[in-house]
Order: structure tokens, then sequence, then C-alpha cells
């Protein structure tokens, strides 16, 4: 299962070196949202910098959310030889999973600084836990995504029904992500702790469960 | 299963009396309080119908046998489950309104309620959007069972981030008398036997739908469609 899913996910990270179909798009995107903060929210960076952590989220979310939905999408369209392979349906999870990590992972890499630029808020002073915070949520948000893209990949709205099942799903990943980068600024620091945890959490489950439940997928 | 309903109607009439008229006002909260009796009944019965979607989308994963009968009642719990959900937000939101001055507060409860109404509405959407039946079937239990593992998470984490906040709003402590519990037990019955007889209707209705649509394939399929 293991050597299927290296090798799906080297397929579609040449694909995705190639073409750069995912990750310049969702880059962009999420440029764009940090631009529209400061018209949206008018009043300077003043506003703006209090809010930091939620703005900062929120555009990591909705960025990486065109990246995630695309990874099953891709498949889809190209008329699901993929999954007439005889091949464990847990090994494409998994391979999706890992390039959906992967490039929300570099999406976060250039976004945050970018969004501390221009909404003008300092990066917090612990670095290693702020990337770790960081990549607790991500993590968290590529494995809901690809458990959902997964289920909604094969009905007739992906597009439309992805953002409909994901983004309620992941509102406690949200809601502790930003709790946890708001720590990192000082304040309720206390909470710190519970916060990582519970994104640790989401992510364990939420890697296993679908992995689990994907065997029951083949049969159809 | 069919006299069910001729069971919620008397049940309703008597809840609604007992609810309204037979228990006596409380007096900080006055008459808008006895709303409280229609919406813990809905809350539980949501929460049980939620449950049993879980159950039912279990048993169309690990029992082939009665697959398409076990699907749509997981289906039709969960438009019950809806039903009742939103029923129990519209009418904790009137309350509220009254009661804490704000149709909408981030209470842990009514967030979490209002994201599982989210959820579950993707449920829904997710069934309707797939075309093929026994994908349908499949995916949705798949989709089910994900999203109930969901909720408690969805829960705790409001509930942190709620005791970082300042607590505006506090649980106003209801003494429950013997007299008050009578009426909550009886209303919570009857909106349990309604949503007992919705789910058996709709899974019904699914299934003459089901058929209908077969016989109708057949049909062209002998004129040569």
């Amino acid at each position: 299962m293991l050597k299927a899913a290296v090798w799906l996910f080297w397929k579609d990270l040449s694909l995705e070196l190639r073409g750069r179909e995912l990750l310049l798009p969702a880059a962009v995107f999420g440029l764009i949202i940090a631009m529209l903060y400061g018209f949206a929210f008018d009043g300077g960076q003043q506003v703006l910098r209090p809010m930091f952590p939620g703005l900062l989220w929120l555009g990591i979310f909705f960025s990486s959310f065109l990246a995630v939905g695309r990874a099953f999408g891709v498949e889809a369209e190209a008329g699901q030889q993929l999954l007439m392979a005889p091949i464990d349906r847990g090994a494409i999870f998994l391979a999706k999973l890992a390039l959906n990590i992967l490039l929300t992972l570099v999406l976060t890499a250039v976004l945050t600084p970018a969004f501390a630029l221009l909404l003008g808020a300092p990066l917090p002073h612990a670095t290693l836990l702020f990337l770790w915070t960081l990549m607790l949520g991500v993590v968290g948000f590529a494995a809901a995504g690809s458990a959902m893209g997964a289920l909604t990949a094969q009905t007739r709205l992906r597009e439309l029904l992805l953002p409909a099942v994901l983004l309620p799903f992941t509102s406690p990943l949200l809601l502790a992500a930003v709790s946890a980068t708001s720590a990192l600024y000082g304040k309720s620091p206390a909470q710190l702790g519970s916060w990582l945890w519970l994104m640790a959490v989401f992510d364990g489950i939420f890697i296993l469960v679908p992995l689990l439940l994907f065997e029951y997928l083949t049969e159809v | 299963m069919r006299y069910l309903r001729w069971l919620a109607l008397p049940l309703w009439v008597v809840g609604l009396y007992l609810a309204l008229i037979w228990v006596p006002d409380v007096r900080a909260l006055g008459v808008s309080y006895r709303i409280f009796y229609i919406h813990l009944g809905m809350a539980w019965t949501a929460l049980l119908a939620m449950t049993a979607n879980f159950v039912l989308s279990l048993l169309v994963l690990v029992r082939r046998k009665g697959r398409e009968e076990t699907d749509r009642f997981a289906q039709a719990s969960a438009e019950a489950g809806i039903l009742m959900t939103t029923a129990t937000l519209a009418s904790g939101m009137l309350w509220a309104r009254v009661a804490w001055g704000a149709y909408w507060t981030w209470d842990p409860r009514l967030t979490t309620t209002a994201i599982m109404w989210f959820l579950y509405i993707g449920y829904l959407l997710l069934r309707q959007a797939m075309d093929d039946d026994a994908k349908r079937r499949v995916y949705s239990a798949v989709y089910a069972l994900i999203i109930f593992v969901d909720v408690p998470i969805v829960y705790l984490s409001v509930r942190w981030w709620r005791s970082i906040h300042p607590v505006v709003f506090t649980e106003s402590g209801m003494n429950i008398t013997p007299q008050m519990f009578i009426a909550v037990i009886v209303f919570f019955f009857a909106t349990l036997v309604l949503a007992l007889d919705l789910i058996y209707l709709r899974a019904f209705q699914e299934k003459v739908h089901q058929e209908l649509q077969q016989r109708r394939a057949r049909r062209l399929g002998r004129l040569g469609y």
C-alpha cells in the first residue's frame, strides 16, 4: 500500500511541478485576499493588526481550499482511470493527503510572510511554536480536505459542494488555529497548549478515520 | 408502525397543554420560558436522530444484507434530525431574543448546533448530487461517520473558545420541579414519536420512489430507449 502511495504521490508531484496548476492560482488567490482585507476593513494597519491571526488563517484556509479541492478533481476529470487501478483505495488517499499537505505547506510558507507584510503585523517571537501551530493547522485542513475531496469528487456539483461540507467541518480547526496564534501574541497564552492538543487530535483522527473507511469505497 | 401517527397527535395535544397551561410560570423568566419544553424535546430528538443516522450508516457499511433499506432509513433519520435541529435553533433563538436580548450568541451549544446543522445539510446535498445509487449509499455513509466524529470536537473547541472570553450570559439556573419534569418528558416523547413517524414515512416514500424509477427504467428499456 505504501509503495503504491509513494508512486501516486510522485505522479501528482511531477504533474504539479510541470504544470503548476494548483499552487500558482492558489497563491495568487491568497495574495488577492490579503489585498481585499485592506479594502474591506478600511482603516489601515492599526485596524488590521489585532485581527491578524484570524485574517491569516482565513487566507490560508481559503487559498488552501482551492488547491485541496483540485487534488481529487483531476482524477474525476481524467475519467476515473485511477479508481479502476488494482490498488488499495487507502493508498490513493495517502498519496493525495501527502500532496495536499505539501501544497498547503508551501502555500502557507508563501502567504504568512506576505500577510504579515501587507497587514503590518510582526510575526510572533516564539518562532518554533508558531511554525508548529502553522503545521498542525495546515495538516488538519489538508487531511479533512482530502477526505471531503474524495467524497465529493464523484458528485455532479464537485466545486460547489466541497466548500459547503469542508468549511463547517474544519471550523474547530480554524477556531483552534486562530486561538493558538492569538495566544502566541500574548492573548491568554495559558490556553496555547490545549489548542495545540486539539489541533493534533483533529489531525490524528481525520487522517486515521478516512484511511480506515476508504476501504469501503473500493466496493462501489 | 403505521399507527405511530395516531399516537403522535394526542401526545402533542397533551404535551402542549402541559407546557403552556398546566405548568406554572417561572418567576424570573415569565411566560417566555414555556418555549423551553418544545425546545428541549426537539433538541433531544434531534441528537437521537443524528445518532440513529450514525448507527444506520455504520450498518450500511458493514452489513450487505438489506443495505438499500438501511440506507433509506439513514437518510430519513438525517432528514428528521435536520428538521428537529432547525426547530431547536428557531425556538432557541426566539427565546434568546426575549431572555438574553439577542437572537444569536456564541454560546457553545448554540454554535455547535448550528455547525451540526450545516454538516447534515451537507449530507443531504452530497446524497442529492450523486447519481449512482450504490455509490450514494456507501459515500454518504462514510461521510455520515466522519461528520459524527467531528461534532464532539466542534463542541469542545467552542467551549474552550468561550471560556477565554468573558461569559456574558450564564445559564439561568432553572430548577426543575416535578411538574416541569413531567411536561419535559411528555413533550420529549411527543417529538420523538413524531420524528419516528416522519422517518418511517420518508423511508417508505423513498422506497416507492426508487421502485417507480426502476419500473420506469425497465419500461423505457422495453420500448427501446
